[in-house]
Parts: C-alpha cells; structure tokens; sequence
C-alpha cells in the first residue's frame, strides 16, 4: 500500500511540473534570437543565424564532444598541479581517465572511480559538473534537430547545434539546477570548496575524516542531466548526497522530470499535442511492468531467506537504506534504470534476482523509456520510424510519420541505430568473460551472479546509463578501456544515424494523411511501438537474461 | 582473445565509415 500511494503521489507532481516545464522548453527552442544571446554568440565568434545542415550539425556535435573529452582526460591527469585540491589528491590512473572522461562527455557517467577519494573538487566542477550539463545539452539538442526535421518541408537545414546547446544549458539546465542545488542544501547537502572535515568522536578512536566539497551543485545537474555520476562513491545512498526522504523524493522527481517533459515539448513543436502524449503513454506502458516487478520482488524479500527465521516484513534490505526502504529504492532503481540516470539510493547488487532483472531489462530495452535528456526520446523516435515501416509491411499501410515517407535510407540508418548499443552490450560482455581480469579482481561474485554483473556493467555502459550493479571492480585495464569504447560507440554511433535521419527528413515534403496512413497517435500506433521496443530488447537479450537473472532466481528457490 | 578485439574494433571502425558515408554521401545509400 505504501509503495502504491508512493509511486502515486510521484507520478501525479512529476506530471503536474513536466507538462508546464515542456512548454517552456518548446518555446525555449523557437524563440527567436534574443539580444543577450546575441551578444554572447557575437563574443563566442558564432554565426548564430546560419543553421546547420545534418551533417554540419552532427560534425559540431561530435567535435565539440572530441574537445569537451579530451579536456577532462587532462584535467583529471594534471589536477595534482592545479588549484581547487584542498585534499591534495595525485594524478587520476589513466585508465580510470580515459573511462571516466568518456563516461561523462557520452553522458553515461558511469563511475570506475571514488569520487571523493579521486578527485579535486575542481575537477569535480569544472570538468566533471560542465559535462553533466554540456553532455546533456547536447542529448536535448539533437532531439529538437530531429523534432525540426518532421515539421519542415524541403530544407536542407535543422537548426543551429551552438544555439541549441547554448539554450538548452542557459535557459533550462542552469536554472532548474540553481533551484534544486538551493533545495538540497537547504536539506542537508555540503556546497563548499573546503576540504574534509574533521570530527573528534567521543570515543578515544582516530578522528572521523567526514569528505565534502561542492556536492549539492553535482547532485541537482546529475539527477537533472540524467548523467548520474555522483560526488561520493556510493552514489545518493551516502547520507550527504541525499540525506532525507524529501531530498529522495527531490531527486528522484528530478530524474524523470525533463525527459517527460519532452515529450510535451515534442508533441508542441511538431504542433500535434496528442502525438507527444502518445510517446509519453508508450513509454509508460514499458516501464510501469518493470516497476511492478522490481517493487514487488523487493517487498517480498529474499526467497533464499524465507525458511529461515528472519522478518522480512519490511522488505529485502540489504544493501539499502533504512531511511528509504525497499519501496523508494525500488522505485528509484527503476526510474533511475528507466531514465539512463544511473544513480542509485541503493547497491543493485543485492537486489532480488528478479528485482535487478527489472533495471537490468530497462536499460536493455535501448533506453528509450524513459531515456536520457533528448537521447530517450530520440532513440524511441527511431523505434516509431522502424515500427511504422513494420505497419507498412504488416498490414499495407504507407510507411509514414508526421507526414514524412519513410524510406530505405531512413529504415538503414534506424536498424544502425538500434543495434549499436546492442552490439556493444553483447560484446562486451562476451569479451570479458573470456577475460583473466574478471575472474581475478573484478567480480564480487561468482556462477550466474557473477554473470549478471559483467552483463549489467555492459548493459549500463552500452545503452549510456551508468548505474553500476555495486559487486563489480571497474578499473582495471579491461574494463576501464573496453567500456570506455563501448560509452563512445553506444552514444556517438547513434547519434550520426539519427542526424543522418534528421537531414533525409527534413529535405523531404510532407505527404497528406490518406486512407493508407496509420495514425501515430492513438492506441495502435502505441501498442505497435511497445511491441517492436520489447521484441528487439527480448530477441536480443533473454539468452543473456536466463544465463543470469533467471537461472539465480530459479536457483535461490523462487 | 586478441582477435576478438580486432574483430570488435575492425567491426567499429567499418560501422563508422558506413555512417560517415551515409551522413556525408546519402545518395550513395538510397
């Protein structure tokens, strides 16, 4: 009952502040050229009035993330030589450089590192915290350059990438990050450029070192991007990351809040409202079964426990917060996993087998329900193309969307796309299983659990995620350098077939509606949408499942 | 095992090409 009133009351406020937030966003993206902005393009050398091509548009994005990585890597490997290190940490190990400096320009955040035994609070702002927002910005403006693409008709052009970033991290990420980061101080959480306090504890032990430094700032954009990557190692189940049930409840609504809210923002710009509902309601209906799951497996506790003598009334808690319960960190494992979020209130490791089974399929599913910033609901735009030119072959109906054919090279560049990240998860974790570094160092775990962690660890690095199923040493040489490619293949490899898709589309005319065109936006369109997410994300995954989740399941007597 | 990397990272490398191509020569694909 309880989890039920607290996914209500969650769903309800996160509806309540998406749909006000995603008109604002809509018309963020089509105002025209303020003169503050003009000003700062002026000073920044940018010809904010000339639009980009889809090629111009994806070489800006894929240059500026090239520029944006490369700066971290440096910035992480010289922070013993620069200011903002109170804590006088040495040179971050180039392997955990690499991946981490990937891992925050693709937007994953994935974390092979602790953080605040790593890294100077200066890196922590100004190369990791500039990424949360850039790396997002960047997700959300390819997604208005596909949105530009279905209403235009015979352009060559689909926006400029530079005012796309620039507006999408002035006018919405900075703002509601200032507003969150006010909130979360307000509850608890550290903003300070001091080092580690230190605490005298009434007994005679060794003083308590207690590490803080610009957490709350971190937090608000971490949960706001989608990125994920927290300041401490344990992620927002440290009680200085997220120290109350409101700050839970604060970030975990953050989480969800702008992918949701992009969906009112597409349905606006593509001036079909019920179009954006449509993928808001198909998104939904893949996650609200996994959300089921996950919360019920954790409510019932551990089926290996349930003939012994332990009250499991409360849940399976371990590896959770007492102050959250099973029912908020199911909760947030699930949007979290939904969203490509990656933060965790509690270690996905010692979930249920079938509640990790929910997170772990969410993140196979493409991340494209709930997804990241932009890259969700671009990556599920994808879908609804494949899912019409399916319609079209199935029932003899025009492959069409918003009024644009659907065409071998659009079909070409959406199969690419989607089997990227699942080339790069299946690999992966193929690769490391024939690897000496996973048996001796990396895994916690042996048998199908071990199994699952290398599979969960490829799944959130291939599909851009981040959450890490905590029984998993990430920075060794394998799995620092190997998921550091698999990040960058999973994010840069779908971003230049969608830009590629963007361009196609945006020269072409708009066709009518006629007796052969499926609508897209009522219930068949949306079941047909669900369907083709769940048959790409079950044909290309459930052998991996059952060598995992399931066969644990089966094994620990549920 | 080192095969399997040339083969994962020659497969990388030729997929990106194909998307260059596709991204600067559409025509080439349709």
């Amino acid at each position: 009952m309880t989890a039920t009133v607290q996914v209500l009351v969650y769903a309800i406020v996160l509806l309540g502040l998406a749909v006000p937030l995603g008109a604002y966003m809509a018309r963020v993206y089509q105002a025209p050229l303020g003169r503050f902005e003009r000003v700062l393009y002026r000073i920044l050398g940018v010809d904010a009035e000339r639009e980009h091509t889809g090629r111009e548009y994806a070489v800006a994005v894929l240059v500026f993330n090239v520029l944006g990585i490369v700066l971290v890597y440096v910035l992480q490997r010289v922070q013993g030589h620069l200011p903002g290190n109170p804590n006088a940490l040495g040179a971050v190990d180039p392997r955990v450089a690499f991946n981490t400096a990937v891992s925050f320009g693709t937007n994953t955040n994935w974390q092979a590192y602790a953080g605040e035994t790593t890294m100077s609070h200066l890196v922590q702002a100004a190369a990791l915290g500039v990424q949360n927002f850039v790396s997002a910005a960047c997700g959300m403006a390819v997604l208005v350059a596909l949105t530009r693409a279905f209403v235009r008709r015979h352009a060559e052009t689909i926006g400029n990438f530079w005012v796309d970033l620039t507006r999408s991290t002035l006018y919405i990420l900075l703002p509601l990050s200032v507003v969150m980061a006010v909130v979360l101080v307000q509850q608890g959480v550290p903003q300070t450029f001091d080092g580690h306090a230190v605490a005298q504890l009434v007994e005679k032990h060794a003083p308590q070192t207690i590490a803080v430094g610009p957490v709350a700032s971190q937090v608000a954009i971490k949960q706001l991007g989608t990125n994920g990557g927290g300041f401490y190692n344990v992620n927002s189940a440290h009680p200085l990351e997220n120290p109350t049930p409101l700050a839970n409840f604060v970030e975990c609504l953050a989480i969800l809040l702008i992918p949701v809210a992009l969906c009112f923002t597409f349905g606006r710009m593509v001036r079909s409202r019920r179009q954006g509902v449509a993928l808001l309601v198909a998104m939904t209906l893949l996650v609200v079964p996994f959300l089921v799951l996950t919360t019920w497996a954790e409510a019932h506790g551990n089926p290996a426990l349930s003939s012994l003598a332990i009250d499991q009334h409360a849940g399976n808690l371990e590896g959770k917060e007492v102050r959250f319960g099973a029912a908020s960190s199911a909760l947030w494992a699930t949007v979290t996993t939904a969203a490509s979020n990656g933060s965790v209130n509690s270690m996905h490791d010692s979930f249920t087998p079938l509640g990790g089974l929910g997170p772990l399929v969410l993140m196979q599913l493409g991340e494209v329900a709930f997804g990241g910033v932009g890259s969700g609901l671009y990556g599920l735009l994808i879908f609804a193309i494949v899912g019409v030119f399916i319609a079209g072959l199935m029932v003899g109906r025009t492959p069409e969307f918003l009024g644009k054919k659907i065409e071998a090279y659009e079909m070409k560049m959406a199969s690419l796309a989607i089997l990227v990240p699942v080339a790069a998860v299946l690999i992966g974790t193929a690769c490391a299983c024939f690897v000496n570094e996973t048996y001796s160092t990396a895994l916690a775990n042996h048998g199908p659990h071990g199994f699952t962690e290398v599979l969960y660890a490829f799944s959130s690095m291939g599909n851009n995620n981040g959450s890490a199923f905590a029984g998993l040493t990430a920075s060794g040489t394998f799995f620092a350098t190997v998921g550091g490619i698999a990040m960058w293949v999973a994010r840069y490899w779908i971003i230049i077939p969608t830009l590629a898709i963007a361009g196609s589309l945006a020269r072409k005319k708009v066709v009518p509606p006629s007796a052969g065109t499926l609508p897209t936006s009522g219930p068949l369109f949306v079941v047909l949408l669900v369907g083709v997410v769940l048959l790409v994300g079950a044909l290309s995954f459930v052998p991996s499942l059952a060598l995992g989740p399931i066969v644990e399941h089966l094994a620990v007597g549920g | 095992m080192t095969t399997l990397y040339w083969i994962a990272g020659i497969l990388s490398a030729a997929l990106l090409v194909y998307l260059l191509v596709a991204l600067f020569r559409p025509e080439r694909l349709q």
